[in-house]
């Protein structure tokens, strides 16, 4: 049995099948991607001055984005002409064309791996309660050299799609705990993952019996968990059967019957405490989704409690300064920011000040200039949102000035900048100490933040639309390659068979790929240059 | 589509001519983010009228000439306006909620 | 080995017999797949309504054990220790119901099952468009109903937020969960991308097959009604779903990495404050939600209108009264359902000018469903009606939705509304519109092309035994509803209202004025569900019973109909039909003054002349 239309076109609609389902399907990523763009739209202009974090205006760095257009543009050109080649029936033609489209796809997804990864591993943000954000690098607990240190790990961000961790709080308690009570109802030990490394499964004992190792641990647990569940089941049937015989067979009201003295009680100990031999050190994400931790325990949320207390320096964050954000305090307010205060050396705090202070009153004059008297009153007494909105607005315009200045940066320091673009950039950002080849170090105690991560999804609603949308595409841009390359690779038989056939699949093929060109078109200007 | 094989070396200049004008274009974009200025300094609405419609532009030219619109049957086209009607129906009617006019009520979009 | 395979090569496919996995599992054969969709979605209405008995239960005797269930082992374990249902459970129970009845119960089987069966067979095609694609849907929708069934065996439970999966309630269920993957809302969401996935590849395949495969002669409006439905149709799931599967990747994202994109600022849960960044929108995803939710409605609705309108002018011996006007209804139906669907959200304090367009265009909605349901009543003036099962069921159909749709015109005005939002009222209507509607009409299909593909007819006994019980059930189910809704009954109580009951009895709250007088008509509800299930029995009796013992059909043409389906041998081979089939005129013609018989199918060639040019000037 064969299907009409597979490669001929229809007389009446003047189509092929594959054409209607190519376009039929567009249509539906048309619905896909207008609902993110909607999606983004509506995030946008819902955001509340003042309540939410300002939306982040032109924070990526444009010429990589504007690279990637350029070669989607030009893989979009080639798979037209690696079509035409197959019309022409010059398989030379198109194989060097296909060649290129994929080689284009690889260059696009290699460039916004990289970008993603500037993001994701070296750019931190600390939200502090009092509203100023320290742009930053945390460093790991356990090096000692600041330089070293920066080398902390990907984070765990996308751990937490597979696993326990929900990474995106870059920030851990550091408990020393001496013993651990598991609820044996609904524990597991799983709480041993976020042990810290080399310190799994110590020796302990658990009531007068003693457990060292995985094995033991386990040979423990398990038969004890089955054992209690046991119990438990036992009680509540017995319960439960009296509860229907009384009121399901003799009509009595529940209400009567739980007043019962002969009602079987379901009171069984689940609880069992197991002590460490030595105390055990944890590194445990403090987030209400793991744990929640007071000096003397930590609760993690399936009811396991660690006692203990919080290890030397367990709730500092010991941070590289990149810059600070101060966008939603008010101008006036800005320079007596609590993150000021965190900054180690009272040397480098001063010269950050002083510099953030510059660029402030740079921008204060810029506002001034392009918003005469009447229109825009004096700085200090607007509203700071709005105020702070329109700072927000000026700093890549002020930037361009600032540029010419800070061309003698050392190199080290110009490197990072380039790659990840506008967020340092700020005019708000702490120049001082960079100059001198120094690290700007800040000590930041646990209790003064609101929220910190790195410039994963998780930062704000803009980061979170940026990946989402990106990612998608870039997934699109994969799916297509694949395809497209499939064509290249394996296409030789059916072109020397049916080559009106083959032409016609990489037509389908090339009108995805089209498509997914025309998404990064609108992508490019609303994530890059908006 | 089927053209001879002579059309489509005619069509070959064509679409590098437009891959040169999606490149002027690309500059353009990247040129009024960084030198132009509409309306208020930095980011506007102004740039953002203008950014758009440089992209509806260049996103005309690939689906009429790359992807062949230009030459194809209207049973695509009518597939096509019924995805931009309800496109355009979710995205100004999750403004219009978000942005309603008369909004007596709670003053505060959720 | 290459003798064997030259052989397959010279004489073709059909001489050999593929393997049974080949032949009935992964099968590429659309009546194969409409059937295996059928089956797997009967299953989930089952498994479905099983779930609503439970909660009829709780909500019936809400201080009584539950009894058979609680000595279940696993199930006992989410009973309490008086083995009554709890909250979770409940609430589990709800958002389960409502998800497997719409996604995996009655989409699949309208859509799947006989949209794959017949649509091909209808226009006269040998398969669909793209066979294996086609294949590739009914996996996708096979992984994602297990998956949501699987869900109910984590540790967490399955999806506990409502089949809306509403944000933030459903980004925080059981995230103290070590593992977030294995939980029910993370399942839940990645099943319904599978889900979705199945809906985007079979509308593909539709439209495709339904454009570009109809035989000669079958120009548009000489196709069936329900092959325009299924067009229709086909174009809804198309461009709805895809903003609810990024309402989706967005609720996973947020449920399992933390971004924020429904989380608003200061969000705080169990007294600690979210550890989220905030600024994200719970009414986007309400927004995203709804943009399909609304159309599903009429996903749900139009295959059944459209099995109803082949079975009506089949059994009253008719043409279909007005079928261009419902074809143009069904279109116009479609158009207008993506604008309505913040209807749903009144209650979210939308400002009045987006109220008022939206409660505009919900009335003008209701004008192209009243020319629907006004046409197969019309239809029925003057007909000699056979009254066989699936005729009873179809006839039973208008009544119900037309309940159905008449009680959700006070839904409209938001002013009712507010009074009015998820009580019972809410239920009642949409159920009426699903449950005694769509399902009747789905019935009516099942009866009415099993003797295509079995070669026998279902039982008419069994089947009176099946409908007027059903009937009855349906009404004392979801009439009551009407009164307690208006009474002011919440839809999400678990006790169904005991707990104010006991309230209005206490003389400092008399003020309230809560009136308990519609508490008694759970009982009636429930009674009415549990005998419905009981009802359900002769029906799959029937189903297998008839397939080796029913009565045989004479005829290739059973029921004596004059769509293309029934011009194929009986089972429809590989390839369906033996000649080329021709459409040689419109599809419902009935009593022609003159003919021979009182049914002149569409393939009998026209004395008058030549079949039409494949393509009709009038149209596309």
């Amino acid at each position: 049995m064969e299907i009409p239309y597979e490669v001929t076109p229809r007389r009446d609609t003047g189509l092929f099948n594959s054409k209607i389902g190519i376009w039929l399907f567009l249509a539906s990523e048309v619905m896909l991607f207008g609902g993110l763009f909607s999606a983004y739209v509506f995030l946008r202009v819902g955001i509340h001055e003042g309540i939410d974090n300002p939306w982040p205006e032109r924070v990526q760095e444009p010429l990589l984005g504007a690279v990637n257009t350029v070669v989607l543009i030009a893989s979009s050109v080639f798979v037209v002409l690696a079509w035409v080649g197959l019309k022409m029936r010059k398989w030379r033609t198109f194989q060097i064309y296909m060649s290129l489209v994929i080689g284009c796809a690889l260059t696009f997804l290699v460039i916004k791996t990289r970008e993603y990864q500037t993001k994701m591993v070296e750019h931190h943000g600390i939200n502090l309660k009092d509203g100023s954000v320290i742009e930053c690098e945390i460093l790991s607990d356990n090096a000692k050299d600041p330089i070293e240190k920066r080398r902390a790990g990907w984070p765990a961000g996308f751990a937490g799609l597979f696993g326990h961790a929900n990474g995106y709080s870059t920030l851990k308690v550091r408990f020393l705990a001496e013993s651990v009570t598991l609820s044996l109802d609904s524990a597991s030990l799983l709480f041993m993952d976020y042990a810290e490394k080399g310190e799994l499964w110590p020796a302990s004992t658990v009531g007068d019996r003693k457990i060292d190792g995985k094995s033991q641990w386990e040979d423990w647990f398990f038969p004890a968990k089955r054992d209690i569940l046991a119990k438990l089941s036992e009680a509540r049937s017995l319960r439960r059967d009296y509860v229907q015989r009384e009121v399901l067979g003799k009509s009595r009201k529940l209400d009567q019957v739980l007043l019962d003295k002969d009602l079987p009680a379901v009171n069984v100990e689940t609880k069992v405490t197991i002590k460490f031999d030595k105390p055990l050190k944890f590194n445990v994400p403090g987030s209400y989704r793991t744990a929640s931790h007071t000096e003397s325990s930590l609760s993690f949320v399936d009811g396991t409690q660690l006692a203990g207390a919080l290890a030397e320096g367990g709730d500092m964050i010991e941070v590289l300064v990149h810059g600070m954000d101060l966008q939603r305090l008010p101008i006036s307010q800005q320079m007596s920011a609590k993150a000021w205060s965190l900054i180690v050396d009272e040397h480098q705090r001063e010269a950050a000040k002083m510099a953030y202070k510059e660029e402030q009153d740079k921008v204060v004059a810029e506002i001034r200039k392009h918003y005469p008297e009447g229109k825009f009153p004096s700085v200090e007494e607007e509203k700071h949102q709005l105020g702070s909105r329109r700072v927000n607005v000026l700093h890549i315009h002020l930037h361009d000035h600032a540029d010419g200045e800070k061309h003698g940066e050392s190199q080290e320091h110009a490197e990072p900048k380039k790659e990840t673009g506008g967020e340092e950039k700020d005019p708000h950002a702490v120049s001082g100490g960079h100059a001198n080849n120094e690290f700007i170090l800040a000590r930041i105690p646990r209790s003064e933040v609101l929220y910190a991560s790195n410039h994963g999804p998780w930062y704000n609603t803009y980061y979170a639309i940026y990946f989402t949308m990106t990612g998608l595409h870039g997934l699109h841009v994969l799916g297509g390659a694949l395809v497209l390359g499939y064509m290249l690779v394996f296409g030789k038989k059916l072109y020397l068979k049916n080559p009106e056939h083959l032409a016609n699949r990489v037509e389908v093929g090339g009108l995805f790929w089209h498509f997914v060109d025309l998404v990064w078109i609108f992508l490019f200007p609303i994530m890059y240059l908006m | 589509m089927s053209h001879g094989h002579e059309d489509h070396s005619s069509h070959i200049k064509e679409y590098w001519w437009v891959f040169a004008a999606l490149m002027f274009f690309t500059g353009l974009t990247v040129a009024v983010w960084g030198w132009f200025d509409f309306g208020r300094p930095g980011f506007s609405a102004g740039d953002c009228v203008v950014g758009l419609l440089i992209a509806c532009v260049k996103a005309s030219l690939v689906g009429l000439i790359f992807m062949h619109l230009r030459e194809e049957r209207g049973l695509i086209y009518k597939i096509l306006v019924f995805t931009f009607y309800f496109f355009a129906a979710l995205m100004f009617l999750c403004l219009f909620a978000l942005s309603d006019p008369i909004r007596p009520v709670f003053g505060v979009n959720l | 080995m290459s003798s064997h395979a030259s052989h397959a090569e010279d004489h073709g496919d059909h001489h050999h017999d593929p393997p049974f996995w080949k032949k009935y599992v992964f099968t590429t054969d659309h009546k194969v797949i409409g059937i295996q969709y059928g089956i797997v979605s009967l299953l989930f209405l089952a498994v479905g309504f099983f779930l609503m008995m439970i909660m009829r239960w709780s909500i019936a005797y809400p201080d009584r054990p539950i009894p058979f269930l609680s000595s279940m082992p696993w199930f006992d374990s989410w009973l309490d220790n008086e083995a009554r249902v709890g909250g979770d459970l409940y609430n589990m129970l709800g958002a389960m119901h409502g998800t497997i009845m719409i996604f995996l119960g009655v989409v699949p089987l309208a859509f799947g099952a006989f949209g794959n069966y017949v649509t091909p067979l209808q226009i006269g095609a040998p398969d669909m468009a793209f066979p294996r694609v086609n294949m590739a849907s009914f996996w996708s929708f096979f992984i994602g109903g297990v998956m949501m069934l699987a869900s109910f065996f984590m540790p967490s439970g399955a999806a506990k937020a409502g089949w809306t999966n509403y944000s933030p309630i459903a980004t925080i269920t059981d995230t103290h969960f070590l593992s977030l993957l294995w939980t029910g809302g993370t399942q839940w969401l990645l099943a319904m991308v599978f889900l979705i996935t199945s809906s985007l590849l079979g509308a593909v395949n539709f439209i495709t097959t339904i454009i570009n495969l109809r035989c000669k002669g079958m120009s548009w409006m000489r196709m069936p009604f329900f092959v325009w439905a299924m067009l229709v149709t086909g174009f809804l799931l198309l461009l709805a779903f895809p903003p609810l599967e990024v309402a989706a990747i967005m609720q996973l994202l947020d449920r399992t990495t933390g971004t924020s994109f429904f989380i608003p600022t200061g969000l705080n849960v169990n007294g600690m404050p979210m550890d989220a960044a905030g600024g994200g929108s719970p009414l986007l995803y309400q927004h995203l939600f709804w943009f399909l939710g609304h159309p599903e409605v009429y996903v749900l609705i139009l295959p059944a209108i459209a099995i109803v309108a082949e079975i009506i002018p089949n059994n009253t011996r008719r043409p279909l009264w007005g079928h261009h006007t419902m074809v143009y209804s069904a279109m116009v139906l479609g158009f207008f359902s993506f604008i309505v669907w913040a209807h749903h959200m009144y209650m979210t304090g939308m400002g009045a000018g987006v109220t008022t367009f939206f409660q505009t265009v919900t009335v003008l909605i209701s004008v192209p469903s009243v020319i629907l349901i006004t046409s197969l009543m019309i239809s029925l003036w003057g007909g000699s009606i056979r009254f066989n099962t699936p005729m009873l069921f179809a006839t039973a159909f208008l009544p119900m939705f037309g309940i159905g749709g008449l009680t959700g015109l006070p839904l409209a005005f938001s002013e009712l509304d507010l009074h009015l939002h998820d009580t019972y009222y809410v239920i009642g209507h949409f159920h009426y519109v699903v449950a005694p509607g769509s399902l009747f009409a789905l019935f009516a299909g099942v009866y009415y092309w099993y003797p295509k593909h079995t070669g026998r007819y279902m039982n008419e006994t069994l089947g009176h035994l099946h409908f007027w019980p059903s009937l009855i059930c349906m009404n004392g189910i979801f009439a009551p509803m009407f009164l307690q809704g208006m009474a002011g009954f919440h839809r999400r109580a678990v006790d169904g209202g005991a707990a104010y009951e006991q309230l209005s009895h206490t003389p400092a709250l008399q003020w309230l004025g809560l009136d308990m007088s519609m508490i008694d008509l759970n009982i009636v509800t429930s009674a009415s569900a549990w005998i419905m299930a009981i009802a359900q029995v002769p029906f799959v009796i029937n189903f297998f019973w008839s397939a080796r013992m029913g009565k045989k059909v004479t005829s290739d043409n059973p029921w004596q109909a004059t769509t293309l389906e029934w011009a194929t041998p009986t089972p429809p081979p590989h390839g369906n039909f033996l000649t080329e089939p021709v459409a040689c005129r419109d599809p419902y013609e009935y009593s022609v003054p003159g003919a021979d018989t009182d049914f002149t199918p569409q393939w009998e060639p026209d004395p008058s002349g030549t079949p039409e040019p494949e393509e009709s000037p009038v149209h596309h």
